[in-house]
């Protein structure tokens, strides 16, 4: 049985090797990304005062406790919660992945429903929620409980929003591998005799790593730079490097020692990615020698010797609950689970539906009086719609020109056997390990030079580089999947490469590839810091209008924008679902 | 078919997206941009100073918003002289982050005009909206009897109650120092060890450490905590909108924003012109009845009713008992407190 990782032929020798691919994409964040951050990290080695280098930034860092213990936070947090939305997501994904086509699309819609609002509105929804006299204490008050505990302002808090906003990204993930793997895999096994418990751990678990391991990575390494969360929701206990850097650039105004506090952050960061991708080899050639390397059979071995345990103990207690309950087979259990999860998921979001439509000054639920007010300042303002205008433009743009550059690269990986692919991979992750303040800062500097300040172009060009990670990571898992033998096949039978990837591997990858195209505009929906700095604000993008409204005061202004976005978008998607061709719909 | 029919769809609508770069970066002539804190305040400015200096002079000001601290954003753009502002709203302590070791700030060169508060013109700044941090409670909670100072929001048997406090040093500190019976004009230069055991004292009983300013807002309007330190125009937006809120200004702390102008701008002296009028009392007194920020120039309250003086912090009758936080202190010791604070939080 440890044959299931489907085993090929390794890819017959090309003159080039196929990571060339990867090239634009490398040159691009080289560019963008790479060089103007080495200038400002540099910072880091010199005196603030005279300029003369010396190591003293990284002995203040290392050497107060202050700081050692916010590094030792972030980390902890950051696994608390990677461990938290891999469990919860995969279940998730695995009933997402077996769903019809179309309620699958209306599903994996809810998932992602909530990352169409900014993470300052979500998170100011969480404290009017769970505040004092929210509805949730009110709701605990009103069965009888004295003292509702604090909702707020502790580690839980924090780690259960940070989980929230991220499942949509692991599930999404997960999806994204699971829809492709063939499902008469499972099929020929329970054939060969293995139960639906067996079948599940030992050949669809296995086949689907690639998808968690992408997961993981992204969650893990996105979580490490969270701000806006631990600031709002969390005690100062949960004080994570994001907030730190901020304060010292911001507050201090010492760049120096952000960018000494940076640096480190980004050392442990890539050396986590780095640990990562030898464990769950992301980076490492799809598709052939798979267990060539004596370290990766081990850790392979000891994966599928767990899997093995795992599927004789619940094989043994789905046996035992079956005699126990005459057979019932808690499929339902599943369906139950993901409805569960989507609801809390989409919570937020209905709640911010009556909080825009109130009368009060005030983010307030339930909202004291109806009015259409905040509705009426949200379409009279021409600051506003214009900004909602071009954060759709700027995300469309970067959606296209990211997933250009990163499905070449994450080709140009999976079909690679050099040595330089682990280093290619930790590049496509450094825009994610970066902090967003110093990617601002830095490019900033590179694009006054340019002359790309306040232009739209400039914009686009620094959130190309904030979603490459997640488009990339996407797709390269998705190809990790891919049997790459129907490519082999189609050659064979005379197709040429362009026309090989056109008609064979697109097509099959092609759940990856709305995925990341997605997630990419997503993540230039959202960001901020570039379109701070870059925009100067001249050009408002909507999270950026969104945070100059908020630096005082949370006005339902902001919650009316959220919902007129989630609003078009979900009527685009219904659009896009009446007009698809019935030969496309696959039942 | 179905799959090259998909394929167009994904790539075409991203590709048909209605979106037209605009790379160009047109500034008129008589066109001026100033960087300003945003929110309420913003609309208060527009009023008070850009629309009716564009009126009097022709030039155009356009209003920018900033993060909640620009300094960076002011030497970027000074030093890559990319100037897509003329100038910026910034407190004194600010100014003197900007000053050293390199200069980052035009000259003003302006003469001050009857009226001003001592200290609000200088070469390099001109305060026109003060600030008080200021101890404010819920009367639902205490009535009109609630604490009326420092000493009473440390006095956990009298005053019982949920409490935040804000999560930097800068008024924290003097907080500290007052209740533990330091009169207002001894604060600086602070007393460290005699501030953080003052704050051992109440330590386990602040609920909340607020971040932001508008945190600060909904905690006092949604009533998650009974007391809390707060910028008065703060907790005026929540007593506005219906909160049943009360500040005390006795033992308040006052700062000031202003204008600086960005050295070596090509605009310097239309925004000269600029700040100029804004010295006018009766502009500020536009602006001060817009936002609970007091004017610099006390002739504003002669454009005011009475009863608005009441909830501004430079009124005569406000301003007796604030003292003025010190920005050279702050400038100098600011890096160093905060780390202890940080640390003393964290432990």
């Amino acid at each position: 049985m440890s044959g299931v990782a489907i085993e090929v032929a390794a890819a017959p020798r090309r003159r080039r090797d196929a990571i060339w691919l990867a090239l634009p994409g490398l040159l691009f964040l080289a560019a963008f990304l790479v060089l103007p951050s080495l200038g400002l990290l540099s910072l880091s080695l010199t005196d603030d005062d005279t300029g003369a280098w010396t190591l003293h930034a990284y002995q203040r860092a290392l050497g107060v406790p202050v700081y050692t213990r916010i590094i030792s936070n972030t980390f902890w947090i950051a696994l608390q919660v990677t461990v938290l939305c891999l469990l919860i997501a995969y279940p998730l994904a695995y009933w997402l992945a077996r769903l019809p086509a179309r309620r699958q699309r209306i599903m994996a819609l809810l998932v992602l429903l909530p990352l169409w609002t900014s993470a300052l509105v979500k998170n100011f929804a969480w404290l009017v929620l769970l505040g004092r006299n929210g509805i949730f204490a009110e709701a605990l008050r009103a069965l009888g409980m004295e003292a509702p505990p604090d909702l707020l302002f502790n580690r839980a808090t924090v780690i259960f929003a940070m989980t929230h906003s991220m499942v949509p990204l692991a599930a999404v993930s997960m999806l994204s591998v699971m829809t492709q793997l063939d499902p008469r895999l499972t099929q020929a096994a329970g054939t060969l005799g293995a139960s639906r418990v067996t079948a599940f751990w030992r050949v669809y678990l296995p086949l689907s790593m690639p998808g968690v391991a992408s997961a993981g990575l992204l969650v893990f390494i996105g979580g490490l730079g969270y701000f806006i969360t631990p600031a709002l929701l969390g005690s100062p206990r949960e004080t994570m490097m994001g907030q730190a850097i901020i304060n010292q650039v911001q507050q201090m105004d010492n760049l120096v020692f952000a960018s000494a506090l940076s640096a480190l952050l980004i050392a442990a960061a890539l050396a986590s990615c780095l640990v990562y991708d030898r464990v769950f080899g992301l980076s490492r050639m799809t598709g052939g020698g798979s267990q060539s390397r004596s370290a990766r059979s081990l850790i392979r071995r000891t994966g599928l010797w767990l899997t093995r345990v795992a599927s004789t103990l619940f094989g043994a207690l789905s046996e035992v609950s079956a005699g126990l309950l005459g057979g019932h087979r808690f499929a339902w259990l599943l369906t139950a689970y993901a409805v569960v999860v989507i609801a809390v998921l989409v919570l937020p979001i209905l709640a911010l539906i009556p909080m825009a439509f109130t009368s009060a000054e005030f983010m307030s639920f339930p909202p004291p009086g109806f009015s259409l007010r905040w509705f009426e300042e949200y379409m009279n303002s021409p600051v506003w719609t214009s900004a909602t205008l071009r954060s759709f433009g700027i995300g469309a743009a970067t959606a296209v020109v990211t997933m250009t550059l990163a499905t070449l690269a994450a080709f140009g990986l999976a079909r690679s056997a050099s040595r330089l692919t682990p280093f290619a991979f930790l590049l496509f992750m450094t825009p994610m390990v970066i902090p967003s303040i110093v990617v601002g800062v830095a490019l900033f500097q590179l694009f006054a030079r340019l002359g790309l300040i306040a232009t739209d172009l400039g914009i686009m060009l620094g959130h190309v580089v904030h979603a490459m990670p997640i488009a990339f990571v996407i797709v390269l898992a998705t190809l990790k999947s891919h049997d790459w033998r129907l490519d082999q096949a189609a050659a064979t039978l005379g197709a040429n490469r362009p026309r090989v990837f056109c008609r064979v591997t697109m097509p099959l990858i092609r759940g990856g590839l709305v995925a990341g195209l997605i997630f990419a505009f997503l993540s230039s929906f959202e960001e901020l810091t570039v379109a701070l700095f870059i925009g100067g604000g001249l050009r408002s993008t909507l999270p950026k209008q969104m945070w100059d409204d908020v630096i005082l005061q949370v006005s339902p202004l902001l919650v009316a924008a959220s919902v007129v976005v989630i609003v078009v978008v979900t009527a685009l998607f219904m659009l896009a679902e009446l007009l698809r061709p019935k030969a496309g719909r696959r039942a | 078919m179905t799959h090259s029919i998909t394929r167009r769809r994904i790539l075409g609508g991203a590709i048909a997206a209605p979106f037209v770069f605009t790379a160009e970066r047109a500034f008129a002539a008589d066109q001026i941009t100033i960087a300003d804190v945003g929110g309420a305040p913003a609309a208060a400015l527009r009023a008070a100073f850009y629309e009716p200096f564009e009126r009097e002079t022709g030039i155009k000001v356009v209003g920018v918003v900033h993060e909640a601290d620009p300094t960076v954003q002011f030497r970027l753009i000074v030093d890559s002289r990319s100037y897509i502002w003329d100038a910026c709203m910034v407190t004194a302590q600010h100014v003197i982050n900007l000053s050293r070791p390199r200069n980052y700030i035009e000259p003003l060169n302006l003469q001050g005009v009857p009226g001003l508060i001592d200290g609000m013109l200088n070469d390099k700044w001109f305060g026109f909206s003060v600030f008080a941090t200021v101890l404010a409670y819920r009367t639902d909670k205490f009535g009109e009897n609630g604490p009326r100072n420092w000493a009473d929001f440390w006095d956990l048997s009298k005053f019982p109650g949920r409490r935040a406090l804000y999560r930097s040093v800068t008024g924290v500190m003097e907080a500290a120092l007052m209740a533990d019976g330091v009169p207002a004009s001894q604060l600086y230069p602070i007393d460290l060890n005699r501030a953080f055991r003052k704050l051992d004292q109440i330590k386990q009983h602040i609920n909340v450490w607020w971040t932001s300013g508008a945190q600060n807002t909904q905690l006092l309007q949604s009533g998650e905590v009974d007391m809390s330190d707060t910028w008065g125009a703060r907790a005026y937006a929540a007593i506005s909108a219906g909160a049943p809120v009360k500040m005390r200004w006795e033992q308040g702390l006052y700062s000031t924003d202003g204008w600086s102008i960005l050295r070596g701008t090509p605009r310097a002296d239309l925004t000269r012109r600029f700040i100029a009028f804004c010295m006018k009392p009766e502009q500020q007194a536009i602006y001060s009845t817009m936002v609970a920020n007091g004017p610099s120039n006390q002739l504003a309250y002669n454009f005011m009713p009475p009863e608005r003086a009441e909830v501004l912090p430079t009124s005569p009758a406000n301003i007796r008992g604030l003292a003025v936080s010190n920005s050279e202190w702050w400038g100098a010791n600011r890096s160093k407190v905060q780390e202890r604070f940080q640390d003393w939080l964290l432990s």
